[in-house]
This record gives C-alpha cells, sequence and structure tokens, in this order.
C-alpha cells in the first residue's frame, strides 16, 4: 500500500453511507434514485459551494511575502543589511541602502504583479477547458461542469469518465477504475454493487465506493453523490499535502543556471574582497565593495523576465487557441523535436461516417448494418465516434421487439464490446471490435444465411477482406454474434466464444486539408511527426500517404513487444507508424524517445492516451477529448487542428529565445565584469567604482532588460528545437565575458594614462591628495559610463546573429529601456548629483566621448563577430 | 465439394513426384493452366505463392488447400489434386506432413463458393478420420475412391451447420409520417 494512500483520511460521513445500505446513503444527502430536481441542486451549490478541491488563493500580503523567501532576494537584502551598518558615512549608507532596498522592491514586485498576472491567465484560460459529467436533473440525464455536482446527486459514469465526487455505486457492470491519483497504483480495481460492508473497512476500499480523483478504465455504472470538493477523500489530502511534481526540464535549467550564478559570484566576491583589502588596505571598504560587487553579479531580474515573457506566451497562445495550463510547458513546447499523435482528428477531420456495411467476403450487407445498430444502440458505455456513425446511419424500431438483457462493455485488452438483446425468443450476443480479436473468439462464420464451421484458412481469407478495406484507408471493425437460450440472464467475457462472424464496419475518416501544409510546417521546424495508434498499419499508411507524409519504417505493437529494450530504443525513433499499440505501448514510446534525449510531446484525445499524455514532455489535448485526457494534457487546443500546434510551437521557441537573452546576457556581462573587477582590485590603488555606483550601474541595467519580453524574434531564430543548452550559455560567458572585459581595461588604461592625467594635470604618483581625488572620480565616472554603454547595448547584439540595428532591430520597447539607461547614466553624470554620488561627466573631456564612442563601436562589432556563429549554431 | 468431385471425375488427381512444396505448386499450377477454361499466362503459381506468403494454406491433417484468387474474370472453380504417398513438408501448423494437396483456381465472383468448398473439405475430415484413412490406399484409383466416399459422406451430411435467422427490425417511420406513407421494410 502506498503512503499516499495512508494519507487519506477517513471522511465519517462518507464511510458511514458506504458501508450502511442504500437507503440510508439516500436519506443521508436527501435524496433518491431518479437524483435531484434542477432547484434542489441549485439550492444544494449555494449550501456545499462548487465541486472544487483547489485551496483558496492566499491573499495577495502572503503572496507577496513568499517572494522575499527566493534566493536571490535573501542574497539582495542581507547586503542592504550589511551596507548598512558597515557603511560610515551617512550620505552613502542612505543611498547605497535605498538602491539595494529599490532593487529589492523592483524585483519582488514586479516578479509578484508578473506571477500573478500569469496565475489569472492560467485561471482564465483553464476556465476555457471545463470538465463535465453527465448527471440525472429532474429525472433526464444531462450534462453538467463537474464543479456544479452536488451531494444528493446521481451521476452517470462511463469509460473516460473523472469520477467528479465521492459516490457510492447504485448500478454498476465490469466497472473498473484507475485510482493512481488517489493511491499511487496504476492497475484497476473493480467496483461493485453492494447491499452493505462490513464495519471495519476503510472509505477507500468499500468495493461500492468510487473515490473522486479516479477515472473509469471501462463498464458502466450510475453512482450516488456522497461528498463534493473539500469535503472529499481526495480534497481533505490534496489540502494536506503539499503537491509535490517532477521538475521539468525547463525549471532544472533554470535553477542550474541561478545556481552557477551564486557559486561565481561567491568566488568572485571572495577574491575581490582579499586583493582589494590587500590592495587599499582598507578591509571594511573592501567588504563593502565585494557586497555590491555581489549585488552587480546576481541576476535578481530573472524571476520577473521568466513570469513576464511565459505570462506573456500563454496570452499569445490563448489568441492562438491553445491553452496552457501549466506555464513552463510553453518552452517544451517550443523544444520539442518529437511529435506524436494518433491520427484520429489530427491528420483527419475526424467527422467520421459508416462508408459500407458487409459481409466477410466484401459484399454489402443490411443484416450487418443491423445488428451494428443494435449494438451501437444498446451499450451504454463510452459512446465513440464510431457508434455515433452507426446510428445516423439507420434509426430501428426495435421498442416492441427487443429488450436489453445486459452487456459486456469494452476494454483495451479485449478490443471489443457485447450487447445482449433478447429479440424473438433468444439471447442474442452481439458482439463489435478489432478485427483480430473478433476473429480470435469466433468459431463459425454467416454467408447468406448460412452458417459454416470456421477453419484457420477460412479465417485467412476473410482477413483479406478485411485488408483490403484497410488499404483502401477505411477503418474497420468487424462484427459477430452468439444466439444463447432465455433462460440465460447474465453474461461476461467467457460468453464472448464461439460466436458466429457476420461481417465487416468500413468507416471513413477523411483527410483534412490543412493536414499537409501543417506537417510539412513540422518538418520545417525540425519537428518529426510520428503516429501512435491503436489503428491498424494499413489504414495508417493510407492516410499518412494522403496527407504527404514521408513514411519509412512501420512497426506493429506485437513487434515492438518481441523486441528486447536496445532493439526497442532504435526502432521507434526510427519508425514513422507505430500501429495497434496498447496504451502501455504508447507510454512505454514516449518514455523511450525521451530518455533518448529527445522533448517529445503527444497529442491525444481519449482514455487510450492518458498514459502517454502524462509520459510526454508536453501532454497535448483537445476540447473535444474526454475529461480525463484534457485533465492529463498540459496544453488543450481549442481548435483540433495542427495547424494551430505549428503556430503554439512558434510561440514557445520565440518566448524562449527572449528568456534566453536575458540568461546569455547575464552570464556573458557577469562573467567579463568578474575579470574587470577582480583586474581592477589588483592593479589600482582604489576602487574602480564605489560601492553606490556599482548599484546604481546595475540598477540601470536592470531596468534596460524589463523589456526583453516584448522583444521581437527572428524567424530564422524559431526555426528549429531551442532546448536548454548549459554547454552554449557557457560558451557566451567564456567568449563574450573576455571581450567586455578587454575593453573594460582599455577604458582603465585610457582613463588612468590619458584622460585622467589630462585633466588632472599629472599622473597619480606625481599628485597630491586632493589631484588623487579627482583622479578617482574622473576614472569612477569614465568607467561607469562606459560601463553601463556596453553592458546594456550588447542585448543588440546577442539578441540575434544578424547586424545589430541594421540586419535586425530590437522591439521599439527594448530599444527605448535601453537607451534610457544609457541616456540616465550619462545623464547622472552631469546632474546635480554628481557631487553626492563623487561622478564628474564634465570634467571628461572630448577625448574621452571620442573614444568611448569608438570603443562601443567596436565592441559592438567585435562581440557581434563572437556571438553570431554561436547564435546561428543555438 | 462440388469442385473437388467435377475434378475428380475430369482425372485432375495426381501422383505428386516432387518432394518439395515449390514443386508442388508448379506442377499442380501447370496442371490448372491447362483447363481450357482457365485463361493463359494466368500465373497461377505465382498467385499460389503470393496467397501462401499471407498464410500457410495446410488446413490440417495432412490437406493443403493453395490456391490462386483472379480478379476481372467470370468463370467457375477448378482444382486439381496432388497426392503424396511420403507426404510434403508443408510447413504447416500442425507440424504434420501434408499428403493432399488441392490447388484451386477462383475467380473472385466465386469467393462464396470456395468458403463453402472449404467448409465441406474441413467437415469431411473431421468425419471420414481425415488422412489416415487415405494413406493405407495403395494406388492412385484407392486414393480417388476414398476421395469420392469423403464427397458423399458430405453430400449426405447436413450442410450448411446452420441457418441463420434474418432479424426482423423495420427502420423508424419519419416523426410524423403522411397518410399513405409505407414504412421501409429491412
Amino acid at each position: 500500500m502506498s503512503e499516499k494512500k495512508h494519507a487519506v483520511e477517513e471522511n465519517a460521513n462518507t464511510g458511514r453511507w458506504l458501508r450502511g445500505t442504500e437507503e440510508e446513503a439516500f436519506a443521508g444527502v436527501r435524496s433518491r434514485k431518479e437524483g435531484l430536481t434542477a432547484a434542489e441542486a441549485a439550492a444544494r451549490l449555494d449550501e456545499f459551494g462548487p465541486n472544487s478541491v483547489s485551496a483558496p488563493r492566499p491573499s495577495a500580503f502572503i503572496e507577496l511575502l513568499r517572494k522575499f523567501k527566493e534566493p536571490l532576494v535573501v542574497q539582495l537584502m542581507v547586503i542592504c543589511v550589511l551596507s548598512f551598518f558597515f557603511e560610515d558615512d551617512e550620505t552613502k549608507k542612505l543611498l547605497s541602502t535605498s538602491l539595494v532596498g529599490g532593487m529589492v522592491f523592483f524585483s519582488v514586485f514586479l516578479s509578484y504583479f508578473q506571477e500573478s498576472r500569469s496565475a489569472q491567465t492560467v485561471a482564465k484560460l483553464q476556465a476555457m477547458v471545463k470538465s463535465t459529467c453527465d448527471v440525472l436533473r429532474d429525472g433526464v440525464e444531462v450534462t453538467v461542469p463537474i464543479d456544479e455536482i452536488v451531494p444528493g446527486d446521481v451521476v452517470v459514469l462511463a469509460a473516460g469518465s473523472i469520477i467528479p465526487a465521492d459516490c457510492r455505486l447504485l448500478q454498476a457492470k465490469d466497472f473498473f477504475l484507475s485510482q493512481s491519483a488517489l493511491t499511487g497504483e496504476s492497475m484497476p480495481v473493480e467496483r461493485v454493487v453492494l447491499a452493505t460492508v462490513p464495519g471495519d473497512v476503510a472509505a477507500q476500499e468499500c468495493p461500492n465506493g468510487c473515490l473522486m480523483g479516479a477515472n473509469v478504465q471501462s463498464g458502466a455504472a450510475r453512482a450516488l453523490v456522497l461528498a463534493t470538493g473539500r469535503a472529499t477523500q481526495f480534497g481533505a489530502m490534496s489540502a494536506r499535502l503539499v503537491e509535490r511534481k517532477d521538475q521539468t526540464a525547463f525549471e532544472k535549467g533554470t535553477k542550474g543556471f541561478v545556481w552557477m550564478m551564486i557559486r561565481m559570484m561567491l568566488v568572485m566576491v571572495s577574491f575581490t574582497f582579499a586583493f582589494s583589502a590587500w590592495r587599499t588596505g582598507k578591509v571594511q571598504d573592501a567588504f563593502l565593495f565585494a557586497l555590491t560587487v555581489a549585488v552587480g553579479l546576481t541576476p535578481e531580474m530573472l524571476p520577473m523576465i521568466l513570469a513576464a515573457c511565459l505570462s506573456k506566451g500563454a496570452r499569445s497562445l490563448a489568441r492562438l487557441k491553445v491553452v496552457m495550463k501549466r506555464l513552463d510547458a510553453i518552452q517544451n513546447l517550443g523544444a520539442m523535436d518529437i511529435f506524436c499523435t494518433d491520427k484520429t482528428g489530427t491528420l483527419t477531420q475526424d467527422h467520421i461516417v459508416l462508408q459500407r456495411h458487409v459481409d466477410v467476403i466484401g459484399r454489402d450487407s443490411e443484416d450487418v448494418l443491423r445488428y451494428a445498430w443494435m449494438n451501437a444502440y444498446y451499450q451504454t458505455g463510452l459512446r465513440n465516434l464510431l457508434d455515433r456513425a452507426i446510428l445516423t446511419r439507420t434509426d430501428l424500431d426495435v421498442e416492441r421487439s427487443c429488450r436489453k438483457v445486459d452487456e459486456i462493455p469494452f476494454d483495451f485488452q479485449r478490443r471489443r464490446m457485447s450487447v445482449v438483446v433478447d429479440h424473438e425468443g433468444d439471447h442474442l450476443l452481439i458482439c463489435k471490435g478489432a478485427v483480430e480479436e473478433i476473429l480470435a473468439v469466433c468459431g463459425q462464420y454467416q454467408i447468406d444465411d448460412e452458417i459454416h464451421t470456421m477453419i484457420p484458412l477460412i479465417k485467412d481469407e476473410v482477413m483479406e477482406e478485411y485488408r483490403a478495406l484497410s488499404a483502401q484507408g477505411f477503418r474497420v471493425i468487424a462484427l459477430a454474434y452468439r444466439e444463447f437460450d432465455r433462460s440465460k440472464e447474465v453474461f461476461g467475457t467467457a460468453d464472448e466464444s464461439n460466436l458466429v462472424l457476420l461481417g465487416y464496419l468500413a468507416f471513413f475518416d477523411p483527410p483534412k486539408e490543412t493536414a499537409a501544409t501543417a506537417l510539412a510546417g513540422l518538418r520545417e521546424r525540425g519537428v518529426r511527426a510520428k503516429i501512435l495508434t491503436g489503428d491498424n498499419e494499413l489504414v495508417s499508411r493510407k492516410v499518412c500517404a494522403d496527407v504527404g507524409m514521408p513514411v519509412g519504417r512501420v512497426l506493429t505493437g506485437s513487434q515492438l513487444a518481441a523486441m528486447d529494450k536496445a532493439t526497442f530504443d532504435a526502432a521507434v525513433l526510427e519508425a514513422d507508424i507505430m500501429a495497434r499499440l496498447t496504451p502501455a505501448q504508447k507510454e512505454q514510446v514516449i518514455r523511450s524517445l525521451k530518455a533518448q534525449g529527445h522533448t517529445v510531446g503527444f497529442m491525444g484525445d481519449g482514455i487510450n492516451d492518458v498514459l502517454a499524455l502524462k509520459a510526454a514532455d508536453v501532454g497535448i489535448s483537445v476540447d473535444t477529448a474526454v475529461d480525463v485526457a484534457k485533465e492529463s494534457a498540459d496544453a488543450v487546443l481549442l481548435e483540433k487542428s495542427l495547424l494551430v500546434l505549428v503556430d503554439g510551437i512558434d510561440e514557445g521557441r520565440r518566448i524562449f529565445c527572449n528568456i534566453e537573452k536575458y540568461i546569455r546576457m547575464g552570464a556573458s556581462s557577469n562573467f567579463g565584469n568578474m575579470f574587470s573587477v577582480l583586474g581592477a582590485a589588483l592593479l589600482l590603488p582604489f576602487q574602480p567604482l564605489t560601492p553606490v555606483l556599482i548599484l546604481l550601474n546595475n540598477f540601470a541595467y536592470d531596468f534596460s532588460q524589463t523589456a526583453i519580453p516584448f522583444d521581437r524574434v527572428e524567424k530564422d531564430q524559431i526555426a528549429k528545437p531551442r532546448q536548454w543548452d548549459i554547454s552554449g550559455i557557457r560558451g557566451f560567458m567564456v567568449w563574450l565575458g573576455p571581450v567586455s572585459s578587454l575593453f573594460d581595461y582599455l577604458t582603465f588604461a585610457l582613463m588612468w594614462f590619458v584622460v585622467c592625467p589630462a585633466a588632472c594635470h599629472g599622473s597619480w604618483s606625481s599628485l597630491d591628495a586632493a589631484g588623487q581625488g579627482k583622479f578617482v572620480i574622473l576614472f569612477q565616472t569614465g568607467w561607469f559610463i562606459e560601463s553601463i554603454v556596453t553592458q546594456t547595448l550588447v542585448v543588440h547584439v546577442i539578441r540575434s546573429p544578424k547586424v545589430p540595428f541594421v540586419g535586425s532591430r530590437a522591439s521599439w520597447q527594448l530599444t527605448m529601456t535601453t537607451l534610457a539607461a544609457v541616456g540616465f547614466a550619462v545623464w547622472l553624470t552631469f546632474s546635480p548629483w554628481v557631487k553626492g554620488l563623487g561622478l564628474d561627466g564634465a570634467g571628461l573631456g572630448p577625448v574621452y566621448w571620442s573614444a568611448l564612442l569608438l570603443m562601443t563601436v567596436a565592441y559592438v562589432a567585435i562581440a557581434h563577430l563572437i556571438a553570431r556563429p554561436r547564435l546561428r549554431a543555438a | 465439394m462440388r469442385i473437388l468431385l467435377e475434378a475428380l471425375q475430369a482425372g485432375r488427381l495426381f501422383e505428386l513426384t516432387e518432394t518439395s512444396k515449390k514443386g508442388a505448386f508448379e506442377f499442380l499450377g501447370r496442371v490448372l493452366e491447362a483447363i481450357p477454361e482457365i485463361p493463359d499466362d494466368s500465373g497461377v503459381v505465382e498467385a499460389m505463392q503470393a496467397r501462401e506468403a499471407l498464410g500457410n494454406t495446410a488446413i490440417a491433417d495432412g490437406v493443403a488447400c493453395p490456391h490462386a484468387r483472379v480478379e476481372g474474370i467470370t468463370a467457375d472453380i477448378y482444382c486439381a489434386l496432388g497426392w503424396s504417398a511420403a507426404g510434403l513438408d508443408y510447413e504447416a501448423g500442425d507440424g504434420k506432413k501434408v499428403h493432399l494437396v488441392i490447388a484451386y483456381w477462383i475467380p473472385d465472383c466465386q469467393r462464396v463458393g470456395f468458403l463453402k468448398e472449404m467448409s465441406g473439405l474441413a467437415k469431411a475430415i473431421t468425419q471420414t478420420g481425415g488422412i489416415e484413412t487415405l494413406r493405407k490406399c495403395e494406388t492412385l484409383g484407392e486414393v480417388r475412391h476414398g476421395l469420392l466416399d469423403w464427397v458423399s459422406l458430405v453430400q449426405a451430411a447436413e450442410l450448411p451447420d446452420a441457418r441463420a435467422r434474418m432479424l426482423r427490425l423495420t427502420v423508424k417511420p419519419p416523426c410524423e409520417p403522411g397518410p399513405g406513407e409505407a414504412r421501409e421494410g429491412l
């Protein structure tokens, strides 16, 4: 028994009503067999609230406080407190403390604002994809949103349904549940109707109960709702347990980057402190300087940039009719390089028409249609598109001459289902399903009105008809029957034997007109499509040919089942079509592809797709999918079209591309600064920037990047899957960092040997204390401006492999924020604050400004030459 | 069993000197192609081999029925029989050697007849004790007599196994049928 199972707390009422008699349960929830009236349900919705387990969102204040727990914010706050206690100069103390405080505020509030906006976006989007449930209201079966289910409702359940609340079974037929969300156990369990249950059985173990969080694997049932929302077992568990889920590749990548930067910062700060203290002899000043350098190296805007990018992406995707249920799946959508899908509804129109009903040798047969219609009409399980197609083909008058006796529901092991009908003195079992599965239980076949013995050679012969229909692109199912004596009332799967094969039903689902364009779009974007289907390989091959999808290797489920792991891995990677797969095999294929380093998307809409949807990096479903499939998906397409998905992939890549810009900028400029500051601490007899100036520099730099989420992305940058590439980021650090440092050293040399001696009328060693003071101010002003200019403008270099400003232009927002940051820095050196900050822009002279211009142009040019091949390779 | 009977009456039962499946196909294919009603160059052997690739045509107990299906021809079914006292290695599902090979030429329009012939043959094998009675025969003539006994037995037996009942259901009339509108019967 899993830990989760132990964690489920007994809900006293639910347990009592499950164990007691049916009458006690009805009395307990004030209901009856026909369910509630609409008015009663409305009143109870007011009384009990919506059927939802999600905890109320914490207040804005609590959410804001939580932001202060982020490691980057904690680091800034520690620095803020330390600078307050260690800074002697009151003006500087006030200024540096307010600047770091401002940064904390900037980071915390902006990221809070963005994240709450994202949460609202997700909530709004999720509301667009509502799960529903069939329920009796006023004695009639109606479909209502799951959150409107109330205690006392009688719900109607079939394969694919989500159990909407804690219920007691009133009627059940071969009813199997998957309770993995509740118990962690993946094997389905059977639930049956029982008069009473012994008193010592826990609610979750009651064989007549089905609890919220489970879903129906097979069978059909009616159940009385005992508890809803947070009063359910699942609700109680959700409230107590902190929901833990596996980290996505995106989260791992982000975390890895943050810790890489923090480690780098700690090393850097230790060395800076040591060198500066040794060179200047002022331990306290060196400590403060090292602390502010730490601030400069902190990517404190990362949470805000991430939240803003993902939230913007979710809104853009919603406009494209792609609802993201998990924001971080957006990046996976862009990173996806293998897209697996069932062919129904993606390559085909999902508008299935019953095209032919034929006997065993392919002659049109009205008998086949009549038997098929009765099977579809009387079945109460998951009524799929094939059933609907049969039912729309004709409408038989069965009320007077037929009575339903029993039903053997569909499941994915048998891949067939039967109904038993009382017709003209016999009990007629009518079975339809996958051709191989039906043939396996047929001992006879019917031709005209004659019934003959089936032998293997004849099976092969009649299979030929099936192959011929499949090769024409039809989806084919077989139909068989058997007559039983009227005395037999209860039927099970064992009765599906020695059946008479009657014929085949051929359905046609025409290929979508847009499928070929969409598949070509996926290919252009470096995404390989694979078909994972339960259908046969002949139909799949035909559909793929119709939509121009190149088909190399085709594999079947039985071939895959016979392979060892290494062969399996190689085969699934190579194959374009994998047909006749069980749900577990679909999942196995996805996991194998993931383990081979691919980012795998899976699109499915049926109960048989749920395992694969959960296993995929991005599970994609559609609005018309069964509830459990929608619940398991990361993204839901409001239009069942691959074209929408192609747009979604582009948007996912655009978003990640912008996130990468911040990360590349942060990594490369910080690495460069590390060299510059270390060198300065070692070479100069004074600090190259005061702590306050470092903070101001950082503040301007942060501000310039707030527009990154709004930046344009070049078309060729989204031409192939974009995945987290830490080695690529390291490449930017190792190459661009030293170039940035090189220009810092050039500035140091310019200031030390040319600008400062010229303005102060002498070299450092020849000056008195006042002269040296002026020398330091000019030196710091010069580097302050150069540092901001190069740091902020570099975003225009690393945003595209094209020539900055000429070949590719940033969005107006990003251009404005970077220019504003540069303008602010220059203005500051001339402003009335100059004296307080120790800046003197006016004293720099024309040599400096000319050199700055030249250096900026040279820096941008060299950085572009270095970045271009890396950006093209990215 | 009409087709088998006609073949026996037309003298299309031969001793197989070939010991391989391929050889038996080629021999019986040539016999079938020699029948005047079967068009020349109709590729009987190739068609039989193609069908064999889809699934073994040994039906059980030492009997195999390779067959060539042809499309677009309106004609009767024909068959030719080969007897191998030693038995052929036919790779049959039951692992037994095949002694009797009945090769059929089936125009597509005769598939019903072929399926019925196969069901009859299966019944004959079950009811007569199968190939064991034929294996005791010392001459081809005795084999022919044995096969004629099969035909007689099946013809005397009731075929088919059962008759299916038609479902007597009618299509529902439109919501408001006009006076005099007849229901469509099925």
